[in-house]
C-alpha cells in the first residue's frame, strides 16, 4: 500500500507551511523558503503541459551519413568525399523531392518528416560566436574548449557555454528559473534516465533520477518480510526529522525529498497510461516508454513543465562504421517511432518535442573504414509543436574543394550555433525572451537580442505563436 | 581533549563518589560492584574490580576514531589503541616511516592470478582480456591500498588523486598499469615534496594520455595547427595556482576596486602549451621501438614520456610575471623550469593545502588554519618549500583538527566522501571470508549507486568542486560542502542502498563476473554481543562510528527500533542489521564534525 506524500501539491503546501511552526517537518532548503513566500503571491500562470526530451548521441554521430544529398551534383560531391562510406543513393529514403535522402534505417523518420512531425537542423554545432573558415585558419576567432575532445564538446552541449568548463548546464538554468513554478515541488522538474549529468543540474536545481523502472527507491521499502519494515519505519521517521546542524540538515532535506518524491512517482506511476503501442526492448526505447508513461501522469503529479534527459552511448565509430552506424540510427529511429505513437494515444504529441544531438558530427572523409571527429552535423527535432518537415540552417557543400566550411580536410565550421536551436526550444517551452541571455550568454553574438521574440525567432522551427 | 563521560557497559552499585575522572585527571578509580549482575548471559558482567583510568573510556576512544577518519581510508580497532596509547603525533611519526604499499608490482600479479583463476575454472585464456584493465585497478586498490599498513600515506595519496586527477574513465580505460604508475606517484611524494609529484606527474604516460599532450607536436604555421593547450590549462587551473591570486590564508586577493585578479590568461596557456610540446612514449612493450605519433596500445605506460626534440617548440617562453625559459634548453629542461616556476608560485601553498583541508578535515577551514598550512608548505621550518610531510602534520595537528571546542562550532564539518564510508566499514569489520586471501572489489555496483570510486572521476575536475555549495543553509551562511556535490536524489538513496548490499545483501566486497561475482559479507560477528542490550550496541557504534557525535534525536529512533527485539539468534542478528545500516544512513554519522 503506497503512502502518498501528504503534500501533493503547492495548496496542500500551504497548509503546512502554516503547521511549520509548530515544529513539524521544517522545510529545510532556501528553495523551501522561496515556496513558502511565493505561496503568499499569485501564482504565475503555467498554462497547460510541456515537455521537452534531449536524446543525446554520445560519441559522434555521423550525421551527414544520416541526412545526406541524394541527386544532383551535390550527391556526386557526396559520393565523392565520402569515398566508400558513401551510401547509394538508390538507398536512402528520399525527402524534400528526393533532392535529400536520409539513412535507410530511418523509416519512422522519413515517414515524420513527411507527415510535418520532424525537422532537421542542418551543420549545426558548438560556437562561442561565429567563424568563418579564414578566422578559423588564421587563429583568430575564439574557438570552443576541447573542440575535437568528445569530453569538452559532450559537456558544451550541455552547458551552452562553450568558452569554458562549467558544471551548470542550460536546463539547469531554466529549472533554476521557472521550476518552482510546477505544482510539484517535491521532485525535480528535471528527469534523468541515464543518471548524473551536467545538463540538468543548476544553481539551485538537479535532477531526478529514475531508470526504465521508475525512479530509485530504498531497497525492498514495500517488503513485508524480515526487518525491512522496521528499516522503513525507522528510515521514515529519521528523515521526517529536522537537524540544527547546517551540512546533516542538508544532507537529510535532500534524502527526504528523494523518498518522498519517489514514492509519490512511484504511486501515480501505478495508474500510467496502457500503452497500446509496442516499445521496443532496447534501453533507449524503454527509457522513451518510461518517459511516456511519466507524462501520462503528469496531472496526478502536478507538473506542468518537465525536461528528460536520454543518453546513447556508443557513437564513436572510428570503425566500422558503415555496419555499426546503421545499428545506432535503426535504434533511434524506432525509439522516435514508438514515442511518437505513445504521445499521440495520451494527445500529448503537441506538448512534447523531442530533440536529437550528439557532441560533434564525424569528418567526411575516411580513416579507412570509419571516421573521426569533425564539428558541426545534423540534427533532428520532433514533436507536434515543430514546424516539421522542413530542414533548417543551411546545409552545407559536401565538396573537398572550394568549401567555404570545410577544413582539415573532413570537417565542417557549423554556421548554426546550438544556442540558437536550444534558445528556440526554450522560447517554446515558455522562457520569456528577456530571460534567454542568462541561460545562454553567448546568444547576443548570433542574434540581436532586441529584436528576437516570438515572432522573428531564432530559426523558425518551432511553433511559437 | 574532549571531556566526554558517557554510560559504561556493566552496572555499578549506585554510590556517589566525588572524585574526578576524565578533565585531564587520570588518577585510577577503583569500581566494585555489589553482586556479579548480569544484565544478560555473555561476555560483559559487572564482576570483579575494574580499574577505571580514563584508558578505557568512550572519549579517548571516539576522539582516536575520529582522528583516524581524519588520517586513513579505513582502521581497526587495534588502531585506535595504538593512537590512544602513543598520542596522535607520535602515531603520525610512525606512519612517515613505514615503507609505502605501492600498486603497480601488485596489479600484474592480481592480474596473473585472476587470469588462472579464470582458467582453471575452464574458460579460455583468448577470452580473459589481453591486458591488466579496470577491473584489475579496482581489486589491487582494495587488495593493497585499503589493507595496508602506511594508512595515512594512502590516505594522502587518495585526497592527492582528487586534485591532481587522471583517471580510467578515459581512454586510459584498457590500460590500468599505466593508472597504476600514476597513483603509485601520489603514493610514493605524499610524504615527499610536492614539486617532485608535479615533475614526475607531467613525464608520466597516464597524464600525457589523460590531457592529451602525448605526441603534442610544435606549432605548425604551414598546416596551422598549434600545440594542444589542455595540460597547460589544467595543470595551473587545477593542479598548482588556480584561477585568482589568493593570499596565504586561501582568501581571494583583491584589486583596488575589490576584485579578484586572475592568475594567467589566454596568451599564458598558448605560451605554457609550447612547453609541454614534443613528449611521447619513451618504449614499448614489444620489441619494436617507439616512434613518435605511436598509438597507445603498445606503448609502455610505466616509465616516463620521453621527449622528442625534433617536435618539441623551439624559441624563448614567457612564462608569468616576466618569468623567461630562454631558448636554446632541451624540452625536458623547458618543462623542469617550467613546473618549478608555477612550483614557485605564492598561490600553490594555499590553493593546494586548503583543498588537502577540505578532504581530510572540513570543509570550511578557517583562514587562520589555511595560513598555518600553507605557511609550511612555504616552508617546512628547515627552509624547504613543498615538503608534504610538514603538510600533513600542519593539517592534523591544527587545533581546527583536534580540539572539541572546534568539533562543536557551527561551521564545522564535512559529508563524508562515498568511498571513505565504505572503506571505514571494511576496516572496522573486515571480511573473514576473502576469496583465497583476496579481498578483491569490483567497485560497479559502488559507483552506479554513489558516482564516486577512486580513479573514475568523470573529467579532471574531479568529482566535486572545492568550491560547491548546496542550496540552503550552507549556501546563505557562504559556506562551502563540496561532497554534496554528488549527493542528489539518486546517489542519497543510492548510498543507502549500497549499505543494503553491504549489510543484508552480505555484499560489502563483491569481485567481478572473472571471479563469479565472488562476494564477502562484513564480519559483524562482534556486535552480536553488544546486541544483547541495544543501549551497548549504539554506544558501541557511537564511538567507532559517529565518534561521539550521535544526536539524542537519532539515538533515539535507533534505540525505539531495536527494544523490541529479544535474544533469540535471529532477533540478535536483526539488532546488528538495523542498528548498522541506520548508523551508517544517518546524518550524523554521515557528517563529520
Amino acid at each position: 500500500m503506497h503512502k502518498l506524500n501528504k503534500y501533493k501539491s503547492r495548496r496542500d503546501f500551504l497548509k503546512l507551511s502554516a503547521m511549520a511552526t509548530m515544529g513539524l517537518a521544517t522545510p529545510f532548503s532556501s528553495m523551501s523558503r522561496m515556496r513558502a513566500m511565493n505561496s503568499m503571491l499569485p501564482a504565475p500562470p503555467f498554462t497547460g503541459y510541456k515537455a521537452i526530451v534531449c536524446l543525446f548521441l554520445h560519441g559522434g554521430n555521423d550525421s551527414y551519413n544520416m541526412l545526406m544529398p541524394k541527386s544532383g551534383t551535390p550527391y556526386s560531391d557526396y559520393q565523392a568525399t565520402r569515398s566508400n562510406l558513401a551510401i547509394d543513393s538508390a538507398e536512402m529514403l528520399g525527402i524534400e523531392s528526393d533532392n535529400f535522402g536520409l539513412h535507410p534505417s530511418m523509416s519512422n523518420a522519413q515517414q515524420m518528416y513527411t507527415d510535418n512531425e520532424l525537422a532537421y537542423i542542418c551543420n549545426a554545432g558548438t560556437l562561442i560566436e561565429p567563424v568563418t573558415k579564414q578566422q578559423y585558419l588564421d587563429g583568430v576567432a575564439p574557438l570552443p574548449l576541447g573542440l575535437f575532445s568528445h569530453l569538452d564538446q559532450f559537456n558544451h552541449w550541455q552547458t551552452a557555454l562553450p568558452g569554458t568548463r562549467t558544471n551548470i548546464g542550460w536546463a539547469g538554468k531554466v529549472a533554476d528559473l521557472i521550476g518552482d513554478q510546477n505544482g510539484n515541488q517535491f521532485i525535480p522538474m528535471n528527469v534523468s534516465l541515464s543518471g548524473s549529468n551536467i545538463f540538468q543540474y543548476g544553481a539551485n536545481s538537479s535532477e531526478c533520477s529514475m531508470n526504465s523502472s521508475g525512479p530509485v527507491l530504498p531497497t525492498n521499502w514495500d517488503a513485508t518480510w524480515g526487518h525491512n519494515p522496521q528499516r522503513r519505519a525507522a528510515l521514515d521517521s529519521m528523515i521526517h526529522r529536522s537537524y540544527d546542524d547546517m551540512y546533516m540538515g542538508t544532507y537529510n532535506s535532500i534524502f527526504r525529498d528523494a523518498v518522498d518524491g519517489g514514492q509519490d512517482f512511484q504511486a501515480a506511476l501505478e495508474n500510467s497510461y496502457d500503452f497500446a503501442t509496442p516499445f521496443s526492448g532496447h534501453y533507449v526505447s524503454q527509457n522513451f516508454e518510461m518517459i511516456a508513461q511519466t507524462i501520462s501522469v503528469q496531472s496526478d503529479l502536478d507538473f506542468q513543465r518537465q525536461i528528460f534527459w536520454v543518453r546513447y552511448g556508443g557513437w564513436d565509430h572510428h570503425d566500422e562504421l558503415l555496419s555499426d552506424h546503421q545499428n545506432y540510427l535503426s535504434v533511434v529511429d524506432a525509439a522516435l517511432g514508438e514515442f511518437n505513437s505513445a504521445l499521440k494515444e495520451i494527445g500529448r504529441f503537441n506538448d512534447v518535442t523531442t530533440f536529437v544531438v550528439s557532441e560533434f558530427s564525424r569528418k567526411l572523409t575516411s580513416n579507412g573504414n570509419g571516421t573521426d571527429h569533425a564539428w558541426g552535423g545534423n540534427m533532428m527535432v520532433m514533436g507536434g509543436g515543430v514546424n516539421g518537415g522542413s530542414m533548417y540552417g543551411n546545409y552545407p557543400s559536401l565538396a573537398l574543394n572550394s568549401n567555404p566550411q570545410l577544413v582539415h580536410n573532413g570537417t565542417l565550421i557549423p554556421d548554426t550555433a546550438s544556442d540558437s536551436v536550444f534558445a528556440e526550444l526554450a522560447m517554446w517551452y515558455g522562457i520569456p525572451v528577456s530571460d534567454l541571455i542568462s541561460v545562454f550568454p553567448n546568444l547576443g553574438n548570433f542574434h540581436d537580442m532586441m529584436s528576437l521574440s516570438t515572432s522573428n525567432p531564432p530559426l523558425g522551427f518551432m511553433k511559437l505563436l | 581533549m574532549c571531556v566526554v563521560f558517557s554510560c559504561m557497559l556493566f552496572t555499578a552499585a549506585s554510590q556517589v563518589n566525588e572524585v574526578y575522572f576524565g578533565a585531564g585527571n587520570l588518577t585510577p578509580v577503583d569500581v566494585t560492584t555489589s553482586d556479579d549482575h548480569q544484565l544478560y548471559s555473555g561476555t560483559f558482567t559487572a564482576s570483579g574490580i575494574n580499574s577505571v583510568n580514563g584508558a578505557g573510556m568512550p572519549a579517548r576512544q571516539m576522539e582516536a576514531s575520529r582522528f583516524l577518519a581524519q588520517s586513513t581510508l579505513c582502521y581497526d580497532r587495534e588502531m585506535i589503541e595504538d593512537v590512544i596509547d602513543w598520542g596522535v603525533e607520535n602515531w603520525i611519526d610512525s606512519q612517515f616511516v613505514i615503507p609505502p604499499s605501492y600498486l603497480l608490482d601488485s596489479l600484474y600479479s592480481i592480474y596473473d592470478q585472476s587470469k588462472a583463476i579464470w582458467i582453471a575454472n575452464g574458460n579460455s585464456e583468448e577470452s580473459y582480456p589481453f591486458r591488466p584493465n579496470h577491473v584489475h585497478m579496482d581489486y589491487t586498490w582494495w587488495q593493497v591500498s585499503v589493507r595496508a599498513e602506511d594508512q595515512l600515506r594512502q590516505r594522502v595519496a587518495e585526497a592527492l588523486s582528487q586534485i591532481i586527477v587522471a583517471s580510467l574513465n578515459s581512454d586510459l580505460n584498457g590500460y590500468s598499469y599505466g593508472m597504476g604508475y600514476f597513483y603509485d606517484l601520489l603514493i610514493e611524494h605524499a610524504f615527499g615534496n610536492y614539486q617532485d609529484l608535479l615533475q614526475e606527474v607531467t613525464r608520466s604516460p597516464a597524464m600525457g594520455v589523460y590531457l592529451t599532450y602525448v605526441n603534442n607536436p610544435a606549432s605548425d604555421t604551414v598546416e596551422m595547427t598549434f600545440p594542444d593547450e589542455n595540460y597547460a590549462r589544467e595543470c595551473m587551473q587545477l593542479f598548482t595556482i588556480g584561477l585568482d591570486s589568493l593570499n596565504l590564508d586561501g582568501t581571494p586577493a583583491l584589486d583596488g576596486m575589490g576584485n579578484r585578479i586572475p592568475t594567467y590568461n589566454n596568451d599564458d596557456i598558448a605560451e605554457f602549451a609550447k612547453i609541454y610540446t614534443g613528449l611521447s612514449y619513451a618504449d614499448r612493450i614489444d620489441e619494436n621501438d617507439p616512434y613518435w605519433g605511436m598509438g597507445i596500445w603498445s606503448a609502455d605506460l610505466t616509465i616516463p614520456l620521453m621527449m622528442y626534440e625534433e617536435y618539441h617548440e623551439q624559441g624563448q617562453k614567457n612564462l608569468l610575471n616576466g618569468f623567461v625559459v630562454p631558448e636554446g634548453q632541451t624540452g625536458i629542461e623547458d618543462i623542469e623550469d617550467a613546473i618549478g616556476h608555477l612550483f614557485d608560485h605564492p598561490n600553490v601553498g594555499p590553493f593546494v593545502c586548503k583543498q588537502l583541508i577540505q578532504r581530510l578535515v572540513k570543509s570550511n577551514p578557517t583562514p587562520a588554519y589555511v595560513e598555518a598550512v600553507a605557511s609550511a608548505f612555504n616552508d617546512n621550518g628547515s627552509g624547504v618549500r613543498g615538503d608534504m610531510k610538514a603538510v600533513v602534520k600542519a593539517i592534523l595537528l591544527h587545533e581546527e583538527a583536534r580540539s572539541c571546542t572546534w568539533v562543536n562550532h557551527p561551521d564545522q564539518g564535512r559529508l563524508r566522501e562515498p568511498i571513505l564510508k565504505q572503506t571505514q566499514f571494511t576496516g572496522l569489520f573486515e571480511p573473514i571470508t576473502p576469496y583465497e586471501g583476496k579481498y578483491w572489489n569490483y567497485s560497479y555496483w559502488f559507483q552506479s549507486g554513489t558516482d564516486m570510486h577512486p580513479m573514475r572521476s568523470f573529467s579532471v575536475f574531479n568529482f566535486y568542486a572545492p568550491s560547491f555549495t548546496p542550496n540552503g543553509p550552507l549556501a546563505d551562511e557562504g559556506l562551502v560542502a563540496p561532497e554534496f556535490g554528488i549527493y542528489n536524489s539518486r546517489t542519497s538513496i543510492g548510498y543507502a542502498n549500497q549499505v543494503y548490499r553491504w549489510i543484508d545483501s552480505e555484499r560489502l566486497l563483491q569481485s567481478s563476473w572473472y571471479e563469479d561475482n565472488y562476494h564477502m559479507p562484513a564480519d559483524l560477528s562482534i556486535l552480536l554481543e553488544y546486541a544483547k542490550d541495544p543501549d551497548a550496541l549504539i554506544d558501541y557504534l557511537d564511538v567507532i562510528l559517529t565518534n561521539g557525535q550521535l544526536t539524542d534525536q537519532t539515538r533515539e529512533i535507533i534505540r525505539s527500533t531495536l527494544l523490541p527485539y529479544g535474544l533469540s539468534i535471529n532477533n540478535l542478528v536483526s539488532k546488528v542489521s538495523l542498528g548498522t545500516y541506520l548508523f551508517l544512513v544517518c546524518p550524523d554519522y554521515n557528517i563529520i564534525k
